[in-house]
């Protein structure tokens, strides 16, 4: 969609607007907020996130559309700046920390290791291969059991399979990625 | 390395393997979109009501150093206050010595008093009260506070009688109104002189009884009281339909149309039969007009919001559909089901005898065939889905399945079944078998500026 057919669509009604853009891009933006607050966020908090997201994303509509000709670049940009803020503040509410001396200021600086980034960045692509190396549906029913953990039936439902069936091929095509993870080298 | 250990490297992924994880990322329900999209859109009003706010702020220039100028500055002579205290004090003492004086010569010389017998009974009322001011056919009221002086020439009538001499006044009163008299609604989102459906007819007779007859046959004979109220000086005459002790409805006489206008909205009127409005299309009053009237009434209770919605379906494949009344969208907001019976929209209950309400976030699912009724709940890690029965206009659990996979993490998660708690694999058996049952979601069809549906 583009910024041309939005503003067209926010002419004729902000509330079908609102309501196709949502439609068009929930899932897109879920994919962001999720890899965020993953670990850090209930379902709630994340979609909660998500909400936060597109009323930034209505705000924008009803004020300035002019600058943007991919909404999808904007919508990722939005995504990912509100995602971190909620994780931010979700961190600072389970570990909040008070009486911050310059020792400690100085440790928390030198937490971020670029050493440390690069290498999981690596294992990250590197693991996302092997999965793409399984073929579907494997490679979908590992991402969504157990980094989107969802569970069998919902995945069956999204593959049009069994539940049985889903359980089965996942038990198997774990042990597959486990060798292939072993043939290079990462094993922990 | 545990397979959810494992996964975990796959947050704060860069573009690329973003990108892929997007691919992979299962659909959201339709249900959850809507949740977004109204949880969004409360938020986006929020932001632009500061907005506003912002934009009025930021429209006063001023700074500190700024003089305010144009303000007159008010000097008042020192022996203002003591001579106020005193003319206050001289006033008092009139005013209670005049009403001393007033209330003694109605005092006749040695203390005499008497009775005064009345030529006519009369009955007048004066003060501050409440007068229904919206009603519809099926004799739902709507309190409207009014300072009136209310004069009523007769207090009661029985229908047959007018013996009394009040009696025959007051039915030479209603004598210009009697007659028949067509029952119009208004045939779609406006006021009834826009476009009206005639759905019944009133035949109000002179000896103070009326007979309403309803295009479904439904026929309602009682009494007919005419009122006058005088409100900010200009006098109506109001005519109310008793159902009994109930009253069914009220018209205001509009004496320039020649037409009796039942509430406030505009929406029903009684208009003579033969005359030039009365041509309007019949329609038998239906479920439609029934639940219109249970939504128009809804709007005009505190429980009302933006975010209500509504919704028509028939759950229980009895041909004729049911009502179904969201107040919101949010968590605790659950659906109230209506079923018209006998030409009144009449609402499922709970078994304290209060209005049921059935689901979350303002919808729940149904199966028409099977006569059944589901919700799916997910809070705080706890995740239940329930099937209930929806039979004779009664909801009864059947059973309940829960985990609590989400709060206590998968190894010590808990799995229920009907509150008997069960291993992981009957659950998941259980929770198959719920969502193979192929549910329709309801609750959420329509906002309440859009009725046309039950036009």
């Amino acid at each position: 969609m583009t910024s041309r057919e939005l503003a067209a669509m926010m002419q004729e009604s902000p509330a079908d607007c609102h309501k196709a853009l949502v439609k068009e891009y929930g899932r897109y933006v879920y994919a962001i907020v999720y890899n965020r607050l993953r670990g850090c966020g209930t379902s709630e908090d994340i979609e909660e996130c998500v909400s936060d997201v597109f009323a930034d994303l209505f705000m924008k509509c009803q004020f300035d559309l002019s600058s943007e000709n991919d909404i999808k670049g904007l919508i990722a940009t939005i995504a990912q700046r509100k995602s971190i803020d909620r994780f931010r503040s979700l961190c600072a509410k389970s570990k909040h920390i008070s009486d911050t001396d310059d020792e400690d200021m100085a440790g928390l600086a030198s937490d971020f290791s670029v050493d440390e980034h690069v290498d999981r960045s690596e294992l990250r692509r590197v693991l996302l291969d092997k999965i793409d190396e399984l073929g579907e549906p494997d490679s979908t029913i590992l991402i969504q059991k157990f980094y989107y953990n969802k569970n069998s039936s919902e995945i069956a439902k999204y593959l049009s399979m069994t539940a049985v069936a889903v359980r089965q091929r996942c038990s198997r095509a774990m042990d597959k990625l486990r060798a292939k993870l072993v043939e290079v080298g990462i094993e922990r | 390395m545990r397979e959810k250990d494992l996964f975990d490297i796959l947050e704060n992924a860069e573009n690329d393997s973003m990108k892929r994880l997007i691919d992979k990322c299962p659909e959201l329900s339709d249900e959850q979109l809507d949740r977004i999209l109204a949880m969004s859109e409360k938020k986006f009003r929020k932001q632009m009501a500061q907005a506003e706010g912002t934009e009025r702020e930021a429209a006063i220039k001023m700074t500190k150093n700024d003089d305010v100028s144009g303000v007159e500055v008010a000097k008042r002579p020192a022996w203002l206050t003591p001579l106020a205290t005193a003319a206050s004090i001289v006033l008092i003492a009139g005013i209670a010595i005049g009403s001393t004086a007033m209330l003694k010569r109605n005092h006749k010389p040695g203390g005499g008093g008497g009775v005064v017998t009345p030529a006519v009974t009369v009955t007048t009322t004066s003060g501050t009260g409440t007068t229904p001011s919206s009603t519809g056919p099926k004799g739902s009221v709507t309190g409207t506070t009014t300072t009136s002086a209310n004069t009523s020439a007769v207090t009661s009538l029985v229908p047959g009688s007018g013996d009394t001499a009040e009696e025959k006044a007051e039915n030479a009163l209603l004598k210009p109104f009697a007659g028949t008299w067509v029952y119009q609604a208004s045939s779609g989102n406006y006021t009834v002189d826009q476009g009206a459906n005639n759905i019944g007819t009133v035949e109000i007779r002179g000896d103070g009884t009326y007979t309403y007859t309803e295009n479904s046959g439904n026929v309602t004979t009682d009494r007919v009281e005419r009122t006058v109220d005088e409100i900010a000086g200009t006098q109506l005459v109001t005519l109310v339909f008793y159902d009994g002790t109930a009253i069914k409805f009220v018209a205001t006489y509009n004496e320039g149309l020649d037409q009796l206008g039942i509430g406030n909205g505009g929406l029903e009127r009684l208009v003579r039969a033969g005359s030039a409005e009365a041509s309007a299309p019949s329609v038998t009053a239906s479920w439609k007009t029934a639940y219109k009237q249970v939504l128009t009434d809804f709007m005009n209770t505190s429980e009302y919001s933006s975010e209500s919605m509504w919704d028509v379906r028939d759950i229980d494949n009895d041909g004729v559909p049911e009502l179904l009344l969201s107040r919101g969208t949010y968590h605790a907001a659950g659906v109230r089901i209506y079923y018209y019976e006998n030409g009144n929209a009449v609402p499922v209950l709970a078994d304290d005898g209060t209005i049921a309400e059935y689901g979350v976030y303002g919808a729940f699912m149904y199966k028409p065939a099977e006569h059944l009724l589901g919700s799916y709940n997910m809070h705080m890690g706890f995740e239940s889905c329930a099937t209930s029965s929806y039979e004779g206009h009664t909801i009864t659990l059947l059973h309940m399945i829960t985990n609590n996979s989400g709060n206590a993490g998968e190894e010590a998660a808990e799995y229920t079944i009907d509150n008997v708690q069960v291993s992981k694999e009957e659950y998941d058996s259980a929770r198959d078998q719920w969502d193979a049952m192929n549910w329709i979601v309801a609750g959420q069809q329509y906002y309440f500026t859009d009725l046309s549906p039950l036009s």
